[in-house]
């Protein structure tokens, strides 16, 4: 199994985008403009139609609860999954921001769009998943610096690095039965933030008005 | 299941109405157990952060040999599972793929690899053939065991204390400062002030960025409704600022006449703590020439000598409205009020150091507002074991270990009866504090320069001396001297090594830390260090074998034994100097145990290593109860949690100076830098950190998150300055400065905000030097320099 590359911006964004929208969704992260590394449109578009829940190339495994009326669900599950992942050092890091920050003058401007998550268009910021913490950028770091442009910046050698990639997947019991949290959940109390309205497509509960998530799922068994 | 977006919008609405109906949001409520973590496949364990004082635990996730995770420890104090930008990433300083991994030596102006062996043989010619001019200069990054075994060595050894650390540069004015107020080093409070203060002064200081998680732990207050009110001190606008109530910034260096000035205001207004003072300080004021101690003074004169630092006085040169200023003092005047202080390189990197600490310190003291939970002077540390290692184990060219100094005789007697080494061992003169041994390491042998040979452990003076023209880049034409570096990457320093060292790091080997709030804090080896490199403790003691091997006599106890001898837990002699049976036994533990009477004379009482194992770090004094087990003070010299003040008692300073249980306020003028702008050289520099980089970017910069976030030094302008000189984001400048240039990209509005006249430049960029600009003068008390503040031009490149 291979794991992500990390994603240039453009590509995270174009992401980011595609998930708002529902007619391009199945495409994913895979519809992004080529960038160093990915591969081509033409190759992209024979990999997405060949591209199946059980192929090596996938980053995640065929969830066991799937059946067949799921299949395009999973494959917006997977293309989120990953997305996500592209956004963190390793499973359970504060995501990086896929913008700039620094055009904003104060820190509670954050809130303003990742409050209660915010839809403009066809861009998406998603809610908060913890509860408010004064300081949003003591954990979160932005991947576009202000001076980029003008500085290459200071060059060092790759890293070897390799982080948890993900834990799960999600179990059922049975096909009809709720199936298990398969991440950990500090940090991560608001269910709806990934969840909810303004979450990831394919991760998107299917019965939102339902109010206590953890009366039904539970943590995945060892 | 299938179903539109306006059918899932509509139901989620439904489903906000019923969680508001419920009070509560999915989930999202205080008791939900959070027994599900991510990672259970993976080995967890506990360690520090790696980097700043603040000593946050942290989770460490491995499994097939390699750290894969990190996770906030929900057990911690400091940090109650939350970390920084840093420490989420700390994992990733390991997996640089440039890690040192072999010995190298420079020949014919290249670093060739050798083996181990050779290298040691290598320090052993350097140290015999000149034995007073081999020097070690270290960090607050050394673990406990590491300073130990180096300040043994250099002292016990070879009896010449050239060692010091570079919390020279960072925390020497803080460690001044509480000697001359308290006789004894390091805070009387604790992180546990932040949960209780009604007003918190930064002085100087942008916790926002430096100490993220401490700030966090005071602002999170509000989100929870609490009142605190923030008083942010500066020359500069910060992140910090972004949450102040009040930004009162003043002109550099006249810090110390605010704090003047609102000292007058108390005795003017009457509203100084009488009783307090009465019963627990003495005044104090400088002799003709600065010393640590000074000489007595009275509450008279004291008074008299503040009369000058008016409101009016000290608007007209601080630039502080005297309705700022007479806000601030109507907090210190106001006794219901709880006021911790903040400060850390600031007030520390100043010419005026030493004073500036006293005089935060005296303030809290003169108002009374010390002692009980949220009154705090509380003095940040930039390192995670400045505290612990630096000046504890006292790794400084005049100090011994547990607060001993070399000058004095009985100290001497002591550490050679703990070390059993033959009276006399220990040399009675101060070794060369950091500029002074750089300057001379610098300086041709011919012309009197004395250090020959400095070994470097864990720090990056290449990069972080001041003034490096003269302190580092010096030694690159000098034949005879000789730079060891053990390190674990390429540095700016590894650049003029002549013998470079690879190190283990972090969780790669055993050790210990003491933060900022005197907890001592203890991990296990958890990864194997890459290739060839080694321990630095391992490093040291090869050292000494080879000499002890080859006769030497100051590696010889009493008894002729080896002075690094370690006995496992049977008692049996383990040739830790041989890697292969390094890990044989505990050397941390042994060293560690070895160490820990030392602390006891300043009542600075140690947990033993098996308690500290249980525990996310105990702050001392830690004393044993009589059921067994043991307890750490969160409140020194107070009478309700401290256990050597007597019962009954307030307050006790039982390390006075002045023998009688009483704390110093000094009264310490305001005089001008050494260096101001002026028509050749208009603004001021100001140099600093940021949040994404650790000090030098050594590590931070081999994390792809933190580089990308912040991949390059600039120089912070005021938009008005901008304006003048046709200056936008993005465009090059030269900075100039009596001692060089630096040409940068320029950055206007961006996350500081200077006042017009001044600069900022991050110093963590090893391609754009900022201290080839800075100045070396520096505390003729603490001999720390100051970073903060020189004169310098700047135009279009």
């Amino acid at each position: 199994m291979t794991r992500p590359r990390m994603l240039s911006n453009s590509a995270i964004l174009a992401g980011v985008l595609t998930t708002a929208g529902a007619s391009i969704l199945l495409a994913g992260v895979l519809a992004t403009t080529p960038t160093d590394g990915l591969p081509s449109p033409a190759e992209q578009d024979a990999a997405s139609q060949a591209r199946s829940l059980t192929n090596p190339d996938t980053n995640f495994e065929s969830p066991t609860w799937k059946s067949s009326q799921q299949s395009d669900r999973d494959q917006a599950c997977m293309n989120s999954l990953n997305l996500r992942a592209s956004l963190r050092a390793y499973e359970g890091a504060p995501p990086t921001i896929p913008h700039d920050i620094e055009s904003f003058t104060r820190t509670k401007s954050c809130l303003d769009c990742h409050g209660d998550g915010f839809v403009m268009g066809t861009r998406v910021a998603h809610p908060m998943p913890h509860p408010y913490l004064a300081a949003c950028e003591q954990c979160h770091v932005t991947q576009e610096p202000p001076l980029s442009r003008a500085d290459p910046g200071m060059q060092f050698a790759e890293t070897s690095f390799e982080g948890l990639f993900r834990t799960g997947p999600a179990t059922r019991a049975w096909d009809e039965a709720p199936p298990t949290i398969p991440h950990g959940r500090l940090m991560r109390t608001n269910c709806l933030a990934c969840h909810g309205t303004h979450g990831y497509e394919g991760l998107q509960t299917t019965h939102p008005e339902r109010a206590n998530c953890i009366q039904c799922h539970v943590g995945t068994p060892e | 299941m299938r179903f539109d977006r306006r059918e899932f919008m509509a139901r989620s609405a439904m489903a906000a109405a019923t969680a508001a109906a419920a009070g509560m949001a999915s989930g999202n409520t205080a008791d939900v157990s959070l027994n599900v973590l991510d990672g259970d496949e993976l080995t967890w364990d506990k360690a520090p952060c790696r980097f700043c004082g603040t000593g946050c635990h942290v989770m460490v996730g491995t499994r097939n040999g390699k750290v894969e995770a990190i996770r906030g420890d929900l057990k911690a104090d400091v940090n109650k599972g939350l970390l920084c930008a840093k420490g989420y990433h700390v994992a990733g300083i390991l997996y640089g793929e440039d890690r040192l991994t072999t010995p190298m030596l420079r020949r014919n102006g290249q670093l060739e690899p050798i083996t181990w062996d050779e290298a040691i043989d290598v320090i052993a010619d350097r140290i015999e053939v000149d034995q007073p001019g081999f020097a070690i200069y270290g960090s607050g990054q050394w673990t406990i065991p590491e300073g130990y075994a180096c300040q043994k060595f250099i002292k016990g050894g070879l009896s010449n204390n050239n060692i010091d650390p570079n919390a020279r540069l960072c925390m020497a004015s803080a460690v001044t400062g509480f000697l001359a107020t308290y006789g004894v080093d390091e805070p009387a409070g604790c992180y546990d002030d932040l949960d209780a203060c009604d007003v918190l002064i930064t002085w100087g200081n942008n916790p926002a960025e430096m100490h993220p998680v401490l700030f966090s732990r005071v602002m999170d207050r509000r989100s929870r409704g609490e009142h605190v009110e923030l008083f942010d001190l500066g020359t500069r606008r910060t992140r910090t600022t972004d949450f102040a109530d009040h930004y009162l910034n003043f002109t550099p260096q006249t810090d110390l006449a605010i704090a003047n000035c609102i000292a007058r205001e108390l005795i003017a207004r009457d509203a100084w703590d009488k009783d307090f003072v009465g019963k627990h300080c003495a005044f104090r004021k400088d002799t003709e020439k600065p010393s640590l101690f000074g000489e007595p003074s009275s509450f008279k004169e004291y008074a008299a000598s503040l009369e000058p630092y008016t409101f009016e006085y000290v608007e007209e040169i601080s630039g502080v409205p005297a309705a700022q200023l007479r806000l601030l003092a109507d907090r210190f005047c106001d006794p219901s009020k709880k006021i911790t202080s903040l400060w850390c390189m600031g007030v520390n990197q100043h010419t005026r150091g030493t004073a500036m600490n006293t005089l935060i310190h005296g303030l809290h003291l003169l108002s009374g507002h010390f002692g009980t939970p949220g009154d705090s002077p509380t003095s940040l540390t930039g390192q995670p074991s400045a505290c612990g290692t630096a000046r504890e184990v006292g790794t400084l060219a005049h100090a011994l270990p547990g607060g001993r100094l070399v000058a004095k005789e009985p100290h001497r007697t002591h550490c050679e009866d703990f070390w059993n080494l033959p009276h006399g061992r220990i040399n009675p003169k101060p070794g060369t504090h950091t500029v002074a041994m750089w300057d001379n390491f610098c300086t041709p042998t011919s012309e009197g320069g004395k250090v020959s040979t400095i070994w470097v452990q864990v720090t990056n003076p290449g990069q972080t001396l001041p003034n490096l023209q003269k302190l580092f880049n010096g030694k690159e034409a000098l034949e005879d001297k000789f730079l060891i570096v053990s390190e674990v990457y390429p540095t700016a320093t590894t650049k003029l090594a002549d013998l470079v060292l690879p190190s283990a790091m972090w969780v790669e080997k055993n050790g210990i830390f003491g933060n900022s709030e005197r907890r001592t804090q203890q991990w296990f080896r958890q990864v194997m260090p890459p290739g060839d490199a080694r321990d630095d403790v391992w490093q040291v003691v090869a050292v000494a074998r080879r000499l002890f091997d080859r006769g030497h006599e100051g590696m010889r106890g009493r008894d002729g034994e080896f002075i690094f001898t370690v006995l496992d837990d049977e008692g049996v002699d383990v040739p830790v100097w041989d890697w292969p049976h390094y890990y044989d036994t505990n050397v941390d533990k042994y060293l560690y145990e070895e160490y820990r009477p030392f602390a006891r004379m300043k009542h600075k009482d140690l947990a033993p290593y098996d308690v500290l194992v249980e525990s996310r770090g105990l702050r001392w004094p830690v004393v044993q109860q009589s059921d067994g087990s043991w307890r750490e003070t969160r409140f020194r010299f107070s009478g309700f949690d401290d256990p050597y003040v007597a019962h009954g008692e307030e307050i006790d300073f039982y390390h006075s100076k002045t023998g009688d249980g009483k704390a110093q306020i000094w009264f310490r003028p305001y005089a001008p830098p050494p260096e101001s702008p002026d028509a050749d050289y208009p603004f001021w520099l100001c140099t600093g950190r940021v949040l994404e980089h650790w000090h030098t970017a050594t590590m931070t910069g081999r994390v792809p998150q933190l580089r990308d976030a912040m991949p390059t030094a600039y120089v912070e302008l005021n938009g008005a300055d901008a304006k003048a000189l046709g200056v936008s984001t993005g465009d090059r400048m030269v900075v100039s400065t009596r001692r060089g240039d630096l040409e940068l990209p320029a950055w206007v509005g961006g996350r500081g905000a200077p006042p017009s006249g001044s600069i900022f430049i991050p110093f963590f960029d090893e391609r754009l030097l900022v201290n080839e600009l800075t100045l070396e003068a520096h505390d003729p008390i603490s001999k720390q320099p100051d970073y903060k503040k020189c004169a310098a031009a700047l135009r279009r490149a």
